[in-house]
């Protein structure tokens, strides 16, 4: 992956005072130009207001450094409407980020534009610390990657220094770092490994070269993969979103060769499916902003949630087809499946855990598996 | 007349204190009587007339004659542009009138662009403006405002979102062939429709609203045909123009004995089974299995939208219990009944 393409970063009012804007600060020296304020001012930047231009004025060039004022981990919204989410709590660490993947739902989710950074982080893990302790009986599943990516401004950010030692050592949680990048040096470098699980988003190659832009090969992310493995992090993989193209039982099959051939299967700890699907307003940012994307190709029907999915039987079908794949690869991958309904895991992996309390325990288990208490 | 001066001014309107319609000093404008020969008519630099039959205007001045003057202002060279009042001088030189008094705004020393919305605020509150006509007043707007100020107060005095894609679709509507854009101010094309069109090659824009056009599909009718239009020739690699002048579409057209909404619906039907085959297929069989069933009279029974739920409803229509009874007896007699599944599973295996 190449370098983080930054033509400005912008330091928000409320930011400066913060430690990991000074830290960032001497990261960025050099020649990104630095500005205060919201960039309004001086019209460097078009206005800092909400719903960006049909996604088109991401501004995906502009860091800001914001102190975020609100909570910063929260429950995964999930979607309700009978589709069984997994009860993942959610580390608000920043949104947005450098990737531009076609099928992307931050272009229809996020209404501010700009990359952000919460440099408030690390005042905040005190307060997040207290909320762990509160519930020890029960297992948190914390990841930082559902607004951003986990690792794509890790080098400028710094992120692991601050996490991942705030995480070693407890018992009741566990801190999914999620990425399609091959950012590792901070973590390698980290001598902290205990309750850290670092994930990679994989697809099939034909979407991975055509959909997943400015992003990594998806060999260099599974060798990234292997090189976190062999050094002592628990890996997971995160099939999201499966899309049907030509070829894709193929391409898909693709992948698992390349993880046959360079992960062990008993170290990962979970593998997700989740088949494509998308806000209605997102297909318009989709055709706008990706106009030679295939990923709004198929049979999409409006969910009991509002999003648009494949047809029922075609996404099971989709299912089927990898978890044949998976379950060859090792029988016991630690498969889910992201936001589906009861009968879609039934006739997809041949089992469900009929409700999302079944699934969250699930999970649970394989943390403890993976992660045994002493 | 001096020009108002805004700090002495007696009714200060806090609320709006760049309202340029305040400079207006108290005294009416000076009436003139101009020769209409001597004013352009079709490309006046404040025109905002677009696709306007003249024929209910000139029965209106027929009858009772014009009730409000053009507004005219002496330009730099002294000829006169006419501010707003272009229809009514196009009516009265159609009817042989070779003079009219108008109101002369050039002795408040407007500026261009104080002029443009004096043109326009006076447009709005008579006639209103078609969306091509909007377009052109934002189009003149932006010579005189920056992008922001243009989005905030001049897509706002236009009854406009003030958001940007909107005034991008404007400003595209402005490049439009003429024929389009003939379609969309006479109200028969909606803006939404317009901004799906917009991307597309002339040729198929052209040939989707012709089809809109024969159709007479109404704005939410335009929406989705040009949506599922679009995935298909994505889809598809082909041309929305190319696959209109291909079977089953281009026979739809020509065929006799069927009208305008049936044919709609047989468009929709050939549209959706192009775009969604495996769920239109899905949705046949299951019809096709429930006719099978034999279902009492006045009992239905509706599948879960797009399967993607689990839950069928059963419906049955009824006079009073007596009636109720006899339906639901029978039904309950109905062979077959318990085979009921979804389609893609054989019958039987979910009962």
């Amino acid at each position: 992956m190449s370098r983080i393409p930054l033509q400005r970063v912008l330091v928000e009012e409320g930011a400066r005072a913060y430690p990991l804007t000074r830290r960032m600060m001497r990261r960025l020296s050099g020649p990104v130009p630095v500005f205060e304020g919201s960039g309004e001012e001086d019209g460097c930047l078009r206005k800092n207001t909400r719903a960006p231009s049909l996604g088109r004025g991401m501004d995906k060039k502009t860091l800001r450094l914001v102190a975020f004022p609100g909570e910063l981990l929260k429950p995964c919204p999930g979607t309700g409407e009978g589709y069984i989410c997994c009860g993942y709590q959610i580390l608000n660490v920043g949104t947005n980020c450098p990737l531009d993947c076609s099928y992307c739902i931050l272009q229809a989710y996020m209404n501010l534009p700009s990359l952000r950074v919460f440099v408030n982080l690390p005042e905040a893990l005190p307060e997040i610390a207290r909320r762990l302790d509160e519930d020890p009986s029960r297992i948190w599943r914390i990841g930082t990657g559902e607004f951003t990516d986990s690792l794509a401004l890790d080098p400028i950010v710094g992120w692991h220094e601050w996490l991942l030692p705030f995480f070693d050592g407890r018992k009741n949680a566990v801190l999914e770092l999620k990425t399609k990048t091959d950012r590792i040096r901070g973590l390698l470098a980290s001598p902290h490994r205990d309750r850290i699980i670092v994930s990679w988003s994989l697809n099939s190659p034909w979407i991975a070269t055509r959909e997943e832009h400015k992003a990594p090969t998806l060999e260099l992310r599974i060798r990234a993969a292997a090189r976190c493995q062999k050094e002592g992090f628990v890996i997971g993989f995160h099939f999201d979103p499966l899309v049907r193209h030509p070829g894709w039982r193929e391409g898909y099959q693709r992948t698992l060769d390349l993880l046959d051939r360079y992960i062990a299967p008993k170290g990962v700890i979970w593998v997700s499916l989740g088949a494509m699907r998308y806000m209605p307003g997102l297909k318009r940012v989709i055709r706008t902003r990706h106009p030679g994307s295939a990923v709004l190709d198929g049979e999409f029907t409006p969910g009991l949630d509002g999003k648009m999915r494949y047809f029922k039987p075609i996404r099971t079908e989709m299912y089927g087809v990898l978890r044949e794949l998976l379950t060859a690869w090792h029988p016991n991958p630690g498969l889910y499946l992201c936001m589906e309904r009861d009968e879609v895991w039934e006739q997809g992996l041949g089992w469900s855990p009929g409700s999302s309390e079944g699934l969250a325990a699930f999970l649970d288990d394989r943390v403890k598996k993976l992660f045994p208490a002493e | 007349m001096a020009k108002a001066d805004r700090n002495n001014d007696p009714f200060p309107d806090s609320t709006a204190p760049s309202n340029p319609l305040r400079s207006f000093s108290k005294e009416p404008p000076v009436r003139v009587e101009l020769k209409i020969c001597d004013l352009d008519l079709e490309n006046g630099p404040f025109c905002a007339s677009f696709g306007r039959g003249l024929d209910p205007l000139l029965a209106s001045i027929r009858r009772v004659g014009i009730l409000n003057l053009p507004l005219v202002h002496r330009g730099a060279r002294g000829d006169w542009d006419v501010v707003c009042g272009f229809q009514r001088l196009r009516v009265l030189r159609s009817l042989g009138v070779e003079t009219c008094p108008c109101m002369d705004l050039s002795p408040e020393n407007l500026e261009p662009v104080e002029l443009l919305l004096a043109g326009l605020h006076d447009n709005l509150t008579t006639r209103g403006l078609n969306e091509v006509e909007k377009g052109m007043a934002l189009e003149r707007l932006s010579a005189f405002w920056d992008e922001a100020t243009l989005i905030r107060e001049g897509m706002a005095l236009l009854g406009l979102p003030s958001r940007a894609p909107v005034l991008e679709s404007y400003r595209a509507l402005g490049e439009a062939e003429e024929a389009l854009r003939e379609i969309v101010a006479a109200g028969r094309l909606s803006m939404k429709a317009f901004g799906l069109l917009e991307p597309w090659n002339s040729p198929d824009r052209m040939e989707a609203c012709d089809w809109i056009n024969k159709l007479n599909l109404n704005f939410n009718k335009q929406y989705q045909f040009i949506e599922i239009l679009e995935d298909i020739s994505i889809e598809e690699s082909r041309a929305p123009g190319d696959l209109l002048q291909s079977e089953p579409f281009l026979s739809l057209l020509a065929e006799e004995g069927v009208n305008r909404p049936q044919k709609t619906a047989r468009l929709f039907e050939i549209l959706r089974r192009r775009r969604l085959p495996t769920l239109d297929a899905a949705e046949r069989t299951f019809r096709r299995r429930i006719s099978s069933l034999g279902l009492p009279k006045g009992v239905r029974i509706v599948h879960p939208p797009g399967f993607e739920g689990t839950d069928f409803r059963l419906e049955v229509v009824f006079r009073n219990g007596r009636e109720l009874r006899e339906r639901v007896d029978t039904l309950y007699r109905t062979p077959g009944l318990k085979t009921l599944n979804v389609p893609w599973e054989a019958e039987g295996e979910g009962a």
